[in-house]
């Protein structure tokens, strides 16, 4: 300490001090002057401009406290054109009074006609920006424009976005039958070669006002669309080709080894007429590519378990009836990938299991020549699949009900 | 200069004229000089010395055959212990059997008294006024016999002070609950009770020109590093003849400690004797301070001020427990309030969705920025907290009324302070109370203004930049030759048994390795189990003789 002097600390405190104040609070915003978007909708106008729709969480209308007003809509829609995604996310500016944060959007939603165009126009600017993140869902509108979506309501939840990702957490884990396709997934899918990408689907369902409440003058707010979340857009390239429906997707998801869960019903072993469902608990799936003789062809092999959940008649339980079971369960299966395969590869001709990856992972010499005519290659591709299925327990009760 | 001038006015009586001489104690030439045969001269001057105060005493008996010696008896009233003082040497010599010596020399009562006649435990036998006026002034009882140049001094001590009581700030559930009160013999004798042990050394000094404070610097020989009291007796000694008075352990630790403009204190002040006989033990040394309950511990690290009398008398895992909890809580209370700052009007990316709605939510319509807020009403707890201390003890539920309700519920439903705010300031509040040591709690306190500021102009980087200057500079801190942020910065594996949780005690091998070359402490094999075949033998055996 002796040979620092007193003027020379006195300088390096001010310098110090000069830190806190030049910095000027850099980007310091206030969380209370943050406009919080939800969910974002795009599509395009008339005149082909690119047009956001947001939605703008209303943290006022969400507090607990006594003044909060159940009524008012929780959050605000608004909507802003440009000729760029990032030139209509900057307009917003010149309406909306609080300065839009886009860390916390849940959802990126595209209209069918905008995702038949392509993708790409839009898609660059979330992920470039660093307010927007990749774990936004890619969700597509099936048969309408996303700014009518952003219109849907939940009755179990105030702020829709909420509801959303609700549907969207529940559906892939006890369904299995619609793709969880954050924006990272979709990107990677999109940018690796020899598979294609699919993202979320969701259904515009409109409600059928209830009966009228039993005190009759209880206010209401009309709940005029709500959302359905099942299936899957499968897209070539970043261009929409087509719709997977429930089964198809859940056969997608047994072949990228990513179903969780869900109902299967098989027949009765017995009668054949009468029902048993399986709920689906685990599986796990292979992709065995060969090439032989320059020929390309796929192994699917698939490992699934489940448990009886529900039986329709009465039939013993022994070792029998399980392996029916069990074969009758693989047959299921089966059948929701075969489903899946034939849309993909006679209808769309787009490969969104990644057949062509695993080539490329195993043969890579081979993929070399092959990724050239893929195209030709894909819907003749051979594609075996062969499924293991395994029941476990059988609930609470192991015998059937008298009948 | 300025303090002589004043000094020797004050005491001008004492210093009888002479110039001041600075290093020189307060005995005037007087006082200096040898006891005289003629009674009056000694009772002027000790009169004079005394500046005839009030309190002192001055008691001439007749003795003798034919009562023609005088015995002046000297002391202050108020130091002595009445009862003990007419039984002990009043009554002795008011019936002091004069027929057996005819005709008694004054120096033959002397040793008559000094040898059987007084009945008091203590007796010492003085030349000089000095030690008269030094010796009556804690309490003893001087006895001149005319025609002698000697004096008899009696231990009669006694004063009123406070019992040994509850420690009032450091308790504890199952720990001893007596603590220090601020008289330094009973302090040193509760000490003594816990270390039966002849090695147990006081070595006692006298600070001050006017005070003439006792410090006992108390180690146990053989565990304390020689070097470490060399230390602070040199220290002590550069301000022993120079201060007027150390009355407080405060000021000691203030004018001893290594590091004096650091935040952090590197002196450890506790009322709790089991907590100095641990450090004692330890090899470190106990400074005891008269006239204050709070007595000082050096070397320590900052892991000592962490450290409670709970985490040993409750099984270990309890201890390590409420260890964590109290790092963890040391840690909220430095950066809480910044980290909130920090994270709504920088971050707000970093919460969940749902968080960061209901915090915006919480904050909508507050008219002032996040930092400020927080500046704001850390301030106001000071305030509160204060005057909590400071009041006097009956408007004390006012305080709690007008802190609650004014700036509790109404400053957060007028809109001017959010919920969330409140709840923050009140847990970092709680937190920063969890220290045993109340001063370092003090530090966590201080240091917290600045980190807000931080947080709320460069965000998280400047609460790291912040935290990194507190971590550098605890680094960098001694206490008396021992590294304070040890065994953390330098890392001491065996020390950090007894760090951030607590081992068993078994576990303990070893001594702290900066405070004792003496350093083992146990065996390893100490882990109760059952006996081995061969121990079992050994047992058996005994058992038979």
């Amino acid at each position: 300490m002796k040979n620092i002097n007193f003027r020379q600390l006195l300088y390096l405190f001010l310098l110090l001090f000069s830190i806190l104040i030049l910095a000027g609070c850099w980007n310091r915003r206030e969380i209370e002057s943050i406009g919080f978007i939800n969910s974002v909708g795009v599509d395009r106008n008339i005149n082909n401009k690119i047009k956001l729709t947001v939605r703008i969480a209303k943290p006022f209308t969400l507090s607990g406290q006594q003044n909060t007003n159940v009524d008012e809509r929780s959050f605000w829609l608004t909507e802003m054109t440009g000729d760029t995604v990032f030139e209509a996310v900057r307009n917003f500016l010149n309406h909306s009074p609080r300065r839009l944060f886009w860390a916390h959007n849940r959802f990126i939603i595209f209209g069918e006609e905008f995702a038949r165009q392509g993708l790409n126009d839009a898609i660059d600017w979330f992920d470039r920006d660093n307010e927007s993140r990749r774990t936004a869902q890619i969700a597509i509108v099936k048969g309408a424009t996303a700014a009518e979506s952003l219109q849907v309501e939940y009755e179990l939840e105030r702020d829709p976005s909420q509801g959303e990702a609700g549907v969207v957490e529940a559906a892939i884990n006890g369904q299995s039958n619609i793709v969880d396709v954050k924006l990272h997934d979709f990107l990677l899918m999109l940018n690796s070669e020899g598979i294609e990408p699919v993202a979320t689907r969701t259904d515009l369902v409109p409600t059928p006002q209830g009966p009228l409440d039993i005190r009759g003058n209880l206010k209401r707010e009309k709940i005029g669309l709500t959302g359905k979340y099942i299936g899957a857009a499968a897209f070539k390239e970043d261009k929409l080709v087509g719709w997977l429906d429930g089964k198809q997707t859940r056969g997608l998801n047994w072949v990228k080894g990513k179903a969780k869960g869900g109902i299967l019903v098989i027949n009765n072993p017995k009668t054949g007429k009468r029902l048993v469902s399986i709920e689906l608990i685990r599986s796990q799936s292979k992709i065995i590519p060969k090439v032989i003789n320059g020929r390309p062809s796929i192994e699917v092999k698939v490992q699934a378990e489940g448990n009886i959940g529900d039986i329709q008649g009465q039939f013993d339980i022994n070792l029998k009836t399980w392996e029916d079971m069990e074969k009758m369960m693989a047959e299921g299966i089966k059948d929701e990938i075969k489903a899946c395969l034939r849309v993909a590869q006679k209808e769309f001709n787009s490969d969104i299991f990644g057949f062509g990856a695993a080539i490329y992972r195993n043969y890579p010499r081979e993929w070399e020549r092959l990724k050239n005519n893929w195209d030709e290659e894909f819907p003749n591709l051979s594609v075996k699949i062969s499924v293991e299925a395994k029941l476990r327990r059988t609930g609470l009760i192991l015998r059937t009900l008298q009948e | 200069m300025v303090i002589p001038i004043f000094w020797r006015k004050l005491f001008k009586k004492m210093k009888n004229s002479e110039p001041v001489n600075n290093n020189n104690k307060n005995q005037s030439k007087s006082s200096n000089s040898y006891i005289s045969s003629y009674l009056k001269e000694n009772e002027e001057s000790i009169r004079e010395a005394f500046g005839n105060s009030a309190d002192l005493v001055l008691r001439k008996v007749k003795i003798g055959a034919n009562q023609n010696i005088n015995v002046l008896i000297v002391y202050i009233e108020g130091l002595i212990d009445n009862k003990l003082m007419s039984k002990t040497v009043i009554k002795p010599i008011t019936t002091f059997p004069d027929n057996k010596l005819k005709s008694p020399s004054p120096n033959e009562i002397h040793n008559k008294l000094k040898e059987s006649q007084l009945t008091v435990n203590h007796l010492t036998e003085v030349y000089k006024l000095e030690d008269i006026l030094n010796k009556i002034l804690d309490g003893y009882c001087a006895l001149i016999v005319e025609g002698t140049n000697k004096a008899l001094l009696c231990d009669v001590i006694g004063f009123e002070h406070r019992p040994v009581s509850e420690p009032i700030n450091e308790s504890a559930i199952r720990g001893p609950h007596e603590g220090f009160n601020e008289t330094i013999r009973v302090n040193t004798s509760l000490l003594r009770r816990r270390i039966k042990d002849p090695r147990l050394t006081i070595e006692e000094l006298t600070l001050g020109k006017i005070g003439n404070t006792k410090i006992d610097i108390i180690y146990i020989r053989g565990l304390a590093n020689p070097k470490v009291l060399q230390e602070i007796k040199n220290r002590i000694k550069k301000i022993k003849d120079e201060v007027d008075s150390i009355q407080l352990s405060g000021q000691l630790e203030e004018y001893i400690q290594d590091a004096p403009f650091s935040p952090f204190p590197t002196i450890l002040n506790t009322e709790r004797p089991d907590r100095i006989v641990g450090a004692l033990y330890e090899g470190r040394y106990a400074i005891l301070v008269d006239g204050t309950p709070y007595n000082l511990i050096v070397p320590c690290t900052l892991g000592m001020f962490i450290t409670s009398i709970e985490d040993y008398t409750q099984r270990f895992f309890y201890g390590s427990f409420l260890r964590l909890l109290r790092w963890v809580s040391f840690l909220i209370a430095l950066t809480l309030p910044s980290i909130y700052v920090a994270i709504t009007s920088f971050h707000q990316e970093m919460l969940p969705t749902n968080l960061v709605l209901a915090l915006a939510a919480q904050r909508e319509g507050v008219p002032l920025p996040a930092v400020a807020e927080a500046f704001m009403m850390e301030i106001v707890f000071e305030i509160l907290r204060e005057a909590g201390i400071r009041m006097p003890r009956l408007v004390g539920p006012a305080i709690s009324i007008v802190g609650v309700l004014v700036i509790g519920q109404a400053a957060v439903q007028a809109g001017l302070v959010s919920a969330a705010m409140t709840i923050i300031v009140g847990l970092t509040a709680i937190a920063s109370f969890i220290t045993p040591i109340y001063s370092i709690g003090i530090a966590i306190r201080l240091l917290r203004f600045p980190i807000i500021i931080l947080a709320g102009s460069l965000g998280l980087f400047g609460i790291s930049a912040g935290l990194l200057a507190i971590l550098i500079h605890l680094t960098s801190l001694r206490s008396f030759g021992v590294p304070y942020f040890e065994p953390f910065g330098p890392i001491i594996l065996s020390d950090l048994k007894d760090s951030l949780i607590r081992f068993p005690f078994w576990a303990y091998r070893t001594r702290p390795k900066f405070t004792t070359h003496n350093s083992i402490r146990q065996t390893a094999r100490l882990k109760p189990k059952p006996l081995r075949q061969e121990e079992k033998e050994i047992e058996h055996n005994y058992g038979d003789d």
